[in-house]
């Protein structure tokens, strides 16, 4: 989107402007109303721009390269102010823009080149763009627009001169090979735009008049900055300037001589942009040498905090809400992960109670459990105890008492005792039969020995008798259906 | 009114909203991590609960598939079935051994489940061991009446005639309190 600029030039007390269209692809030239425009044009058009551009020609001016005591930064402009007080003498307010060169070659000084202007030539400017002072961006002394052009646009090795002449003044520029402005001077020469003189002789005048001025400010030049006459010159402001000043060679002109700027301005031609030279060179200026009034500058400088302010904000806006919505993704998803804690604990708890009722339920059948060991399954093998035991007995063993439970501390309480005698022919004999006895007893499937204690009944007696006590313990049989 | 100071001021009360909502925000995710890491060891705690009682219910379960259904089936009336018993002491078997039943003291017990208990003293004689076999396995070993031996004194008497006293009890399962229960739990078992 394209933006519309107001070049305004403000030379011998009248306003002339042109209005450009800057574009991607360029600078875009509006057709320029004839004549001069009135107070009541130069509004509208001021409306209508977004940017306003103001050169003036200032004669009262004072341009100045100086050297100045290194200072800290904050006491710079008083110093140069004082310098330019006392240059341009008066006790009027003043305005001053400078520019810091660099350092000087000796000593520990900076090289200052500055403009000051007293205020009372800035207030018809001001005044007139009062309403529009917002969008005005720079208003700039004719000659230092100038110099800024020159050197943009053909960017010269060295020194160069600017002769810029008006319809009855003149501006005559020595600037650096950068474009700042080291010498100027308003001279009462001019020539009208439009046709040639009619008179020869008018353009033979004018080019001596030019060739005495140039060489006056050349001399001057040389004297203050003790510098070569600058090589190059350029005549702007009027495309009659080449044929008068070809006819008539001006004396002491530098021979490399211009007389126009190929300035990339879209909708006019070569010579109607050295027409308007006055107000296109503005187009060049960088943030130098502006004379904007003081509450403009200070209003620009609050629109500057304020909009790095909300710039500022907006980037505290924008980075606090990426992490508000970082936050609130996290508590949703922290909510979700929650609730599937919760639904997991809910559908524990369920089956825990649907499992807790069933166990109760089945819990009573443990004691049903004992109850039928206790009855029917672990029940001794009675049925099968004596026949098992006339199996087991040898001859001569005759069984006297069979007891269950056995009692006693030795054996426990599902242990029976069977209390016997043996007969043998001797003692030795009988010995092994109770031994034999208890290892069948031992090898029988429903009896388990506890233990073993015998006793020879009488040692005096002819007949050896022994008595015995085997302590068993009977294997259960189950039911009968096992059995 | 000045339109800069009161952007910036709308700017900051939008600034100082999103971060207090933001700041309660993280807040929130605070809280909730917090709870949930409160409900971790819930849940560990209830599903270790519930494999505890998975286990307890399948052993539970297992008990249920080895109690015979005929002893869970039970008896109507303990007194019927108390009668019923002695009727059988009357059995041909008892004769055999020339057994004799006595009746003891009778009582009620809690555990392992509320069952009728009767004591009874039965003495026998014999010669033979098969007779005395053939007498307990009849006495002891059929599946009807719930007894249990509690002591068993045998002595050899005189011209091989051996005499025994018998002390059992009748143990005779008490009335349910709620029928259906046996057959809900077996459902459950199932």
């Amino acid at each position: 989107m394209g933006k519309r600029i107001l070049c305004v030039s403000f030379v011998e007390d009248s306003f002339d402007f042109i209005e450009i269209d800057r574009q991607t692809g360029g600078f875009f030239a509006q057709p320029k109303m004839s004549g001069r425009p009135n107070e009541e044009a130069l509004d509208r058009a001021c409306r209508k721009a977004d940017e306003i551009y103001v050169n003036a020609a200032m004669a009262t001016a004072q341009y100045e390269w100086e050297q100045f005591p290194k200072v800290a930064k904050r006491y710079q402009s008083s110093l140069i102010m004082q310098d330019a007080r006392e240059k341009l003498g008066g006790t009027g307010a003043i305005q001053v823009q400078f520019k810091l060169l660099g350092d000087a070659p000796a000593g520990a000084q900076m090289r200052v080149a500055y403009v000051a202007v007293p205020e009372e030539d800035l207030t018809p400017i001001w005044n007139t763009f009062q309403k529009h002072m917002k969008k005005v961006k720079f208003i700039s002394p004719l000659p230092v627009a100038l110099a800024r052009a020159v050197a943009e646009i053909d960017k010269p090795q060295e020194n160069f001169i600017v002769v810029w002449v008006g319809e009855s003044s003149s501006v005559l520029t020595i600037s650096s090979a950068d474009g700042v402005v080291k010498m100027a001077r308003t001279v009462p020469v001019g020539l009208r735009q439009g046709s040639m003189p009619e008179d020869p002789f008018e353009g033979k005048m004018l080019s001596d008049e030019l060739g005495k001025e140039v060489f006056m400010t050349s001399t001057f030049f040389k004297q203050e900055f003790r510098e070569a006459v600058p090589g190059t010159i350029y005549f702007l402001g009027n495309q009659n300037l080449q044929p008068i000043l070809t006819e008539n060679p001006m004396p002491g002109a530098p021979a490399d001589a211009h007389y126009g700027l190929a300035l990339p301005v879209g909708g006019l031609d070569e010579g109607r942009i050295n027409e308007n030279i006055a107000q296109l060179a503005c187009l060049f200026l960088k943030d130098e040498f502006s004379l904007l009034p003081p509450e403009a500058l200070a209003g620009r400088e609050s629109d500057i905090l304020f909009r790095i302010a909300v710039g500022v904000l907006v980037i505290a806006i924008a980075g606090s809400l990426f992490w508000a919505f970082q936050v609130v993704g996290k508590t949703q998803a922290m909510l979700t992960a929650h609730q599937a804690k919760i639904d997991a604990l809910q559908k524990s708890r369920v089956a825990v109670v649907a499992l807790e009722k069933q166990v109760n339920m089945l819990k009573p059948f443990e004691g049903w459990k004992q109850f039928y060991e206790g009855t029917f399954k672990n029940r001794p093998a009675w049925n099968m105890v004596f026949s098992e035991l006339s199996m087991l007995i040898p001859e001569n063993v005759i069984l006297e008492d069979f007891r269950w439970p056995a009692g006693g501390r030795q054996v426990g309480a599902d242990t029976c005792s069977i209390k016997g005698k043996i007969k043998a022919e001797n003692w030795a004999l009988g010995l092994d039969m109770i031994r034999q006895f208890g290892e069948r007893i031992q090898s029988s499937p429903i009896f388990e020995v506890v233990n073993l204690q015998y006793s020879p009944e009488n040692i005096e007696k002819a007949e050896k008798v022994y008595d015995f006590t085997i302590n068993l313990k009977i294997k259960s049989r189950g039911t009968g259906h096992e059995a | 009114m000045k339109l800069k100071p009161v952007v910036l001021i709308i700017g900051i009360l939008i600034l100082a909203q999103i971060l207090i909502y933001a700041n309660i925000e993280r807040g929130n995710v605070s809280r909730i991590e917090v709870a949930i890491s409160g409900l971790d060891p819930q849940i560990r705690e209830s599903e270790s609960t519930r494999l505890d009682l998975v286990k307890q219910l399948n052993r539970l379960k297992k008990i249920v598939e080895d109690i015979p259904p005929r002893l869970l089936a039970g008896f109507e009336d303990p007194e019927i079935g108390f009668v019923e018993f002695l009727d059988y002491l009357q059995s041909p078997f008892m004769k055999e051994v020339n057994a004799q039943a006595r009746l003891g003291a009778k009582s009620f017990k809690q555990s392992p489940i509320p069952y009728h208990e009767s004591n009874f003293e039965i003495t026998f004689e014999y010669t033979n061991t098969v007779d005395a076999e053939r007498f307990l396995n009849s006495l002891l070993f059929q599946e009807r009446y719930p007894l249990q031996v509690k002591r068993l004194d045998i002595r050899r008497k005189s011209q091989g005639v051996v005499g025994a006293t018998l002390s059992v009890s009748l143990a005779i399962p008490a009335r349910l309190k709620f029928p259906g229960l046996v057959s809900q739990a077996k459902a459950v078992a199932k």
